[in-house]
């Protein structure tokens, strides 16, 4: 690889034992030694979420967006709360 | 297994107001104010440092029965010395779990943070949440796969 990619074996040692990372020239170089490319580009971040009901919240205000988180998480709570007594029960 | 209580961030905040405590409201809460709905079971805060500040926090802690959730430190009692002495503590509260955090990847000074920070009235309660930017910073920083779909979420403007 090093004799092919035109570098020392310290090099690509020094790579391999994560002690240098490599600029995007050296990862190019080193790929197009072993016949293949370097792509690179913006790629989105995984998106977990409804972007309609994202785009509705950015819609409201700061004040009734945090009104809404409060009241959502309390709810959520009281439910959670619901199911763990109800489990409860039905262990009896 | 104790019972997690159910979070109502609303009391915590009054009660927070109510002992004067300065703090910039981060995490879950402050995620879903800058518009991305996800639920949270606990507040996540960052006080002023100060010690008048962290004894004010201390008194409201204690005043809604708060108890460290922290492995090994279950019974040891909630004062303006122990916080510094951990960047992060977790407590329960008759209001729901509270964490409170000294020092957060990403953050900057808590001066820096407050100063950015949006100012939020629910009802006659003011929340100082910590502003966007410094949010996805610290949400960058932290680097799970939570963080970062929060990201994505966040920065979908």
């Amino acid at each position: 690889m090093a004799l092919r990619a035109g570098t020392r074996q310290s090099a690509i040692s020094r790579l391999e034992r994560d002690e240098v990372s490599p600029t995007i020239e050296t990862m190019e170089l080193l790929l197009n030694a072993m016949g293949e490319t370097l792509e690179f580009g913006p790629v989105p971040m995984e998106r977990n979420y409804d972007p309609f009901h994202r785009k509705s919240m950015g819609e409201r205000s700061p004040e009734e967006r945090l009104a809404l988180a409060v009241s959502w998480n309390r709810t959520a709570g009281r439910v959670r709360e619901a199911g763990r007594k109800a489990g409860a029960g039905r262990g009896r | 297994m104790v019972d997690e209580p159910v979070l109502d961030a609303e009391r915590i905040f009054r009660v927070l107001q109510e002992f004067e405590v300065e703090y910039v409201l981060i995490g879950g809460i402050a995620v879903q104010t800058h518009g991305h709905v996800r639920m949270t079971n606990d507040a996540d805060l960052i006080p002023a440092p100060d010690p008048g500040n962290l004894a004010r926090l201390a008194d409201a802690l204690n005043s809604m029965d708060a108890k460290v959730l922290d492995p090994g430190h279950e019974t040891e009692a909630i004062t303006a010395s122990m916080l510094p002495r951990s960047t992060i503590w977790q407590f329960t509260t008759r209001d729901g779990n509270i964490d409170v955090m000294l020092e957060v990847p990403g953050g900057r000074e808590f001066e820096q943070l407050s100063r950015d920070a949006v100012r939020i009235s629910l009802g006659d309660v003011a929340i100082p949440v910590v502003g966007l930017d410094d949010l996805v910073r610290m949400k960058l920083a932290r680097g799970r796969k939570v963080d970062l779909e929060d990201v994505a979420a966040l920065t979908d403007e």
